[in-house]
């Protein structure tokens, strides 16, 4: 059971890494403006999802 | 009854925060195509030998130095240089085409103002005979380079164009 758990945490944290490592290598080709913008982006979306994970009770 | 409105309010907000979680998500993507897409882009053509090669404007995104081609001396090589702009304003820029043996300027190709509307694009195009351009001091027998410089508001691209020597091969 407790392996299970750690199996997922490392596939989660390979999916972020290779999401983070796209959009890193994307972002480079990104005007500034548009850099910005991206990042405003993230934190809203980090925050709203942090906020809906706060209401679901994690 | 109260417990109950408080449930149903708590699941809505809930569901907001989801929404706009997606919201900004789909934004970013919207944010990286639109962003991709707009901009000054320029793609080069190059015709000799019945062959066509074309040069992607992202392809100059990458750091390469130059982009080499070949052909046979006494070959023509066309090339045309389309601007595309993709902005909302018109875009201006001198073009100038030279080229270039090492540091040395052999010869101006072009030298032009263009103004290109909103959305809209531009094309140059001229040609070069190999035939004439051998120097001096490069033996028949053997091939030589010359660079084709661009230059575009602040952006150079440099083509490498290797010509073959036809001596050393009948």
């Amino acid at each position: 059971m407790k392996l299970e758990y750690v199996l997922f945490g490392f596939g989660i944290l390979f999916c972020l890494a290779g999401v983070g490592y796209l959009a890193a290598q994307y972002v480079k080709y990104l005007s500034e403006l548009g850099q910005l913008i991206s990042l405003l982006l993230t934190v809203g979306m980090f925050t709203c999802l942090g906020k809906y994970f706060e209401k679901v009770g994690w | 009854m109260a417990t109950s409105k408080t449930a149903k309010k708590t699941i809505q907000r809930k569901n907001i925060y989801l929404s706009l979680t997606i919201a900004f998500f789909l934004a970013i993507i919207f944010i990286f195509v639109f962003d991709g897409y707009m901009g000054v882009y320029d793609t080069i053509t190059i015709t000799t030998q019945e062959q066509e090669e074309v040069r992607e404007p992202d392809s100059w995104s990458r750091d390469e130095f130059a982009y080499p081609t070949w052909t046979e001396e006494g070959q023509d090589i066309s090339f045309r240089y389309e601007i595309d702009n993709r902005t909302f304003s018109t875009y201006s820029a001198d073009i100038e085409a030279a080229i270039w043996f090492g540091e040395t300027k052999h010869s101006d190709l072009i030298s032009q103002a263009v103004s290109i509307e909103s959305f809209d694009k531009e094309d140059l195009s001229w040609t070069i005979d190999t035939g004439e351009l051998r120097p001096a001091d490069i033996p028949e027998i053997q091939d030589y380079e010359f660079s084709l410089i661009i230059k575009r508001d602040g952006v150079e691209r440099r083509i490498i164009v290797h010509v073959s020597s036809l001596a050393r091969k009948y």
